[in-house]
């Protein structure tokens, strides 16, 4: 009906397996959850401060409306640089497949830092911010740079422990727009989430603007494009198997008052998998909007200390 | 525009750290890197996954202390101590654990304490990995060692004092005791717990090869199981003391080994702390943060190290599991009785659980067997528990009620049973219906307060019974110098 499946690229494939075989050298953070590892909210800790995590060969598989694919793998570094800050760069590449029309490369640079301000207390949530950006940098990024900051609240209870995001980026310009073929509609990458409009390509979808499901005129070029995102995530630890659920909903919405919202749910699992050594599974839903798309994740993380990286040593 | 607010934000953020610094609260940090990490747990599973279910007792224990204070003794007593040693020991995990994912909501009135115990942990389990890699020499495990301790005070917001505290600051204080008096079993657990713990850091340097090692530590291990076979008369009944169970771990690492025995002792403080009622649930928080604080510190509380050998090797390894390497095949026989004041405790249990009735002279010379016990592990509290409401206390030509004698006369008989070693013959009791006296002599010989002592005494007691069994309601003791 979507026409022949498509698997990731043989080479990530490989890449991935390759990782997953080698010696446990990684982190030990089950119980905390990082952005996108397997839900996108995270919660309110940073690694411990002279850690040094790798997340080699994070994968992230897409399947959007029309027999679109796209795959992305995100080797990402995270130190934690001060007390209770962390810096992280990320490197995400990116394969897209519409209808057999492959593109891969790199999908920009990610430069981020979260610093957390407490540890939880009996009437205090543990709160941390979150600044980031994505450069242009690489074949399939977004043309101008894009900017975000995230605060975050992390609130444990008595079974479960209840985190809250809420984020505001802004770009330049709106987002570069692929065609499809036989004027099916533009497909977008949009902050790090393939976005999808049925709307007849447009001269300006043509000339790389996409207008989101069409519904909206596309954005002078040269404006600044502002974009919330609101989201709750509940997790559950299981301590004596080193296991935690997790499951999130959380909203997105371009800062204009004609903007839709649009709605993704996610759950997933985190796992210790040795001392260092940590995997997460995840799947969720675009489910409103013409982007309801499938996805899932699946990654690899190991934690370690370098002592050239530890001051004093 | 928009690129120059952004990195105006994270230049913020890059600074925010400084003043992270200056704060109180702490934060995690990573473990010491090196080859050596992880050794312990490759070549001594069965080891390594009890440590792992040690965490979670710990953690469950004051979990259910902070969320349940009204809470039956049964519930830890029983059905904690039930799943801890059929369940969890028996199954143990196979990593280590995130305590913070079971002691939910204790961990938030002081985050402080737990990553305290998460520093000392990540060096306990760092010095274990050091003695256990075959690949190192002796004189690597001496630097390497020097090194962890260096690293380990680096942090001194969370790190233990390495100078021996006074067991005032554990037994000596309001709240004192009052865990090991209403849990008997899961203290003797948990001290089960520090026994393996610190014996197994003499059950590996005793050996001289692999195999040797893996037979003592294999020993040990079985040792503690022996231990729990009929709690808590099994049990050790006063705190396992580095010094005493790991005597050559101490003598050749004594500071690390008195940032053990401070991070056990801090263990018993905060059990103390949520089960006392004398600490409002409001001041619980307060508590243990300035007992946090004085187990840190390198001015209050301290004894010397000569002090704290002699007061650890004074308490008896009998009283505390007996020793971890050359053992034989019967439980050490415990000179002190059950540390909690209960009388009880203290009857062997007969097979189908009751305990008999001890005959009243042996439980009157039980009580002043623990009186004199607990002056000499410095336990005020446990010692104040025996004396009768209206005690009187004869000694040094002057009288004493018990309020006097708690504020004048006890310090000193605690300082003086603590440095001066005593013989006593065992006391001649007679009983004549619900009042009993005691006779003994002893001799005494060490210096006290910069004086030779050497002296000969008498002793007299008499005990009356009360609901909670044989109480001292008068002593009176003499001395003369011998010659």
């Amino acid at each position: 009906m979507h026409g022949p499946r498509h698997r990731p690229p043989a080479a990530l494939l490989g890449a991935f397996l390759l990782a997953a075989a080698s010696p446990a050298l990684a982190q030990s953070g089950y119980y905390n959850l990082d952005g996108g590892r397997p839900i996108r909210v995270e919660d309110a800790a940073v690694i411990e401060r002279y850690a040094l995590e790798i997340e080699p060969l994070p994968l992230r598989a897409e399947r959007a409306f029309g027999a679109v694919y796209r795959y992305r793998v995100e080797p990402h570094l995270a130190y934690g640089i001060f007390p209770r800050t962390q810096v992280e760069v990320g490197l995400p590449f990116e394969s897209r497949d519409v209808r057999g029309n492959r593109t891969s490369g790199l999908a920009g640079v990610e430069l981020s830092a979260m610093h957390n301000f407490n540890n939880e207390g009996r009437f205090v949530p543990a709160l941390a911010l979150w600044g980031g950006t994505r450069l242009p940098l690489g074949a399939v990024a977004p043309k101008n740079a894009r900017y975000a900051a995230r605060g975050i609240m992390t609130r444990t209870l008595p079974l479960v422990r209840l985190h809250v995001n809420a984020e505001y980026s802004t770009t330049l310009e709106s987002p570069s727009c692929d065609s499809l073929p036989n004027g099916a509609g533009c497909l977008f990458v949009d902050n790090g989430n393939v976005c999808f409009s049925r709307a007849p390509i447009s001269a300006s979808c043509a000339a790389g603007e996409a207008s989101r499901s069409g519904a909206l005129p596309p954005p002078p070029s040269g404006s600044i494009r502002g974009r919330w995102v609101g989201g709750v995530a509940i997790d559950r630890a299981f301590p004596l198997h080193s296991f935690l659920l997790a499951a999130d909903v959380f909203a997105e919405r371009d800062a204009s008052r004609l903007a839709r919202t649009e709605w993704t749910a996610e759950m997933g699992a985190r796992f210790q998998i040795g001392t260092q050594t940590s995997g997460d599974v995840g799947l969720g839903r675009h489910f409103t909007g013409d982007d309801r798309s499938w996805f899932i994740t699946i990654g690899l993380a190991y934690e370690l200390g370098l002592r050239p990286l530890m001051r004093g040593l | 525009m928009i690129s120059r607010v952004f990195a105006a934000a994270l230049l913020a953020l890059a600074a925010l750290p400084a003043s992270a610094q200056r704060r109180l609260d702490p934060d995690e940090q990573q473990y010491y890197p090196g080859d050596f990490n992880w050794a312990f747990r490759r070549n001594y599973r069965v080891a390594d996954g009890l440590f792992n279910a040690f965490d979670y007792g710990h953690s469950i224990l004051y979990e259910t202390l902070w969320r349940r204070p009204d809470a039956p003794a049964s519930l830890l007593e029983d059905r904690e101590f039930r799943h801890v040693t059929l369940r969890v020991l028996r199954n143990p995990p196979r990593l280590p654990l995130a305590e913070g994912a079971i002691e939910r909501q204790y961990v938030k009135i002081a985050p402080e304490a737990k990553l305290m115990f998460e520093w000392a942990h990540a060096l306990h389990r760092q010095v274990y990995d050091v003695l256990a890699d075959e690949r190192l020499s002796d004189a690597e495990k001496d630097r390497l060692m020097t090194r962890l301790l260096a690293y380990y005070r680096s942090r001194p917001d969370l790190a233990f004092s390495t100078k021996p505290k006074s067991m005032d600051l554990m037994e000596g204080q309001p709240y004192s005791l009052a865990f090991r008096r209403k849990y008997p079993k899961f203290n003797g657990l948990i001290w089960g717990y520090h026994w393996l713990q610190v014996g197994l850091y003499d059950a590996l340097l005793a050996g001289s090869s692999p195999v040797e090692k893996q037979r003592n530590v294999t020993a040990a291990v079985g040792r503690f199981w022996q231990m729990l076979e009929s709690p808590p008369s099994g049990m050790p009944r006063v705190m396992p003391m580095t010094a005493a169970v790991a005597p050559r771990f101490t003598a050749r690492y004594p500071e690390l080994a008195i940032v053990f025995d401070n991070l056990h002792g801090m263990h018993d403080v905060i059990s103390d702390i949520l089960a006392s009622p004398l600490v409002p649930r409001g001041k619980k928080r307060a508590a243990i943060l300035e007992a946090g604080a004085r187990y840190r510190d390198d001015e209050t509380f301290l004894i010397s190290r000569e002090e704290w050998r002699s007061m650890s090797v004074g308490m008896g390894i009998e009283n505390m599991g007996g020793p971890a390497v050359g053992f034989t095949s019967a439980l050490a026989t415990p000179t002190a009785a059950a540390s909690t004041g209960h009388e009880h405790h203290t009857t062997p249990a007969t097979g189908d659980g009751s305990a008999p009735p001890p005959s009243d002279s042996a439980a009157v010379a039980g009580t002043i067997e623990r009186f004199h016990a607990a002056l000499a592990a410095g336990d005020s509290l446990g010692a104040l528990g025996l004396l009768a409401p209206d005690a009187t206390v004869l000694e040094s030509g002057g009288i004493e009620t018990l309020a006097e004698y708690r504020a004048h006369h006890l310090p000193a008989d605690i300082e003086f049973a603590r440095a001066v070693s005593s013989v006593r013959t065992p006391s001649s009791v007679t009983v004549r219906g619900d009042a009993a006296w005691a006779r003994s002599t002893s001799t005494s010989q060490g210096t006290f307060r910069g004086r030779e002592v050497n002296s000969a005494g008498v002793e007299l007691m008499v005990l009356t019974r009360t609901a909670s069994g044989w109480r001292i309601s008068a002593i009176h003791w003499s001395a003369r110098r011998r010659q």
